[in-house]
């Protein structure tokens, strides 16, 4: 495994979740289904104050996304295969994540599905970004 | 890819997440979640009645664990493992901390429930790593 890559890759995908965390649930009308839910979420202002911890613990999570990337890394495309890892961790963070949100939280089928939605977009591009930028190892020269 | 298998695996990895989920968070760390009746969690009835949402939304996240297990983690309950563990710091790191600094919890709520993610997943992929055997037609 190239770790020097993975972790590149875990920075490079941790801004693209970050910014696109931005644009998926802060710019798009999904940001409007947290709003019926102030008991259950921190205010916004309370939220910030979390935030360094939010950061580093996904930066974490992120590398070990690529580390996980590396170990199954077929060759091929990057940006192809990042896909596929993607969307494969979508459909895992819908599942494990979000469809245990709905099942404990006191929250709504609507923001349930907004949050399914837009964290597989999310996780898949995150994956395209991990697959675009992790390369393994060359092979030494015989 | 040996796709029986990797249901199989699932199956069983799903078994163990529901009985391990069920001792941890239904009994050891029950009264921890007691603080939160009616505010951030469901309660009661409310709460069995989305299980069933739940526990296809575990078996369908665990079939993609064994999925990618399967596509090349390495093979045995030690490479399950250290798939298993890597997925647990994925998700205590990406949602049980992340979840801290959104939700109204307590920092010793979210501290156990990052701690059962590492647990729990590392126990889900021993079993899969255990369970998951790849097709004889592409063993070299």
């Amino acid at each position: 495994m190239n770790y020097g890559r993975i972790l590149l890759a875990g920075v490079v995908g941790t801004f693209v979740y970050f910014a696109s965390g931005f644009l998926v649930f802060g710019l798009l009308p999904l940001a409007k289904f947290y709003a019926p839910y102030p008991g259950v979420y921190r205010a916004k202002e309370a939220v910030l104050s979390y935030f360094p911890l939010g950061m580093v613990s996904t930066l974490v999570a992120i590398i070990v996304l690529a580390a996980i990337y590396a170990k199954g890394y077929e060759g091929g495309a990057g940006l192809a295969e990042g896909a596929r890892f993607g969307v494969l961790v979508g459909f895992f963070v819908v599942c494990a994540v979000v469809g245990d949100e709905y099942v404990t939280l006191n929250i709504g089928r609507d923001l349930a599905l907004a949050m399914a939605g837009g964290r597989l977009v999310e996780w898949t591009i995150v994956g395209m970004s991990i697959g675009l930028v992790y390369k393994p190892k060359k092979a030494p020269a015989e | 890819m040996n796709y029986g298998r990797v249901l199989g695996a699932a199956v069983a990895g799903a078994l163990l997440f529901f009985i391990y989920g069920f001792l941890v968070h239904g009994l050891l760390i029950a009264q921890d979640y007691l603080p939160y009746p009616v505010g951030v969690y469901r309660g009661g009835e409310d709460a069995k009645s989305h299980t069933p949402f739940g526990l296809a939304g575990i078996f369908v996240a665990i079939l993609v664990f064994a999925t990618i297990f399967a596509k090349g983690s390495g093979r045995g309950a030690g490479a399950g493992a250290r798939l298993g563990l890597l997925f647990g710091i994925f998700m205590a790191g990406a949602f049980a901390a992340v979840n801290y600094g959104t939700l109204h919890i307590s920092g010793k709520l979210a501290l156990e429930i990052g701690a059962s993610e590492l647990i729990e997943w590392t126990l889900v992929g021993i079993v899969v790593g255990l369970l998951y055997k790849p097709s004889a037609t592409t063993t070299r």
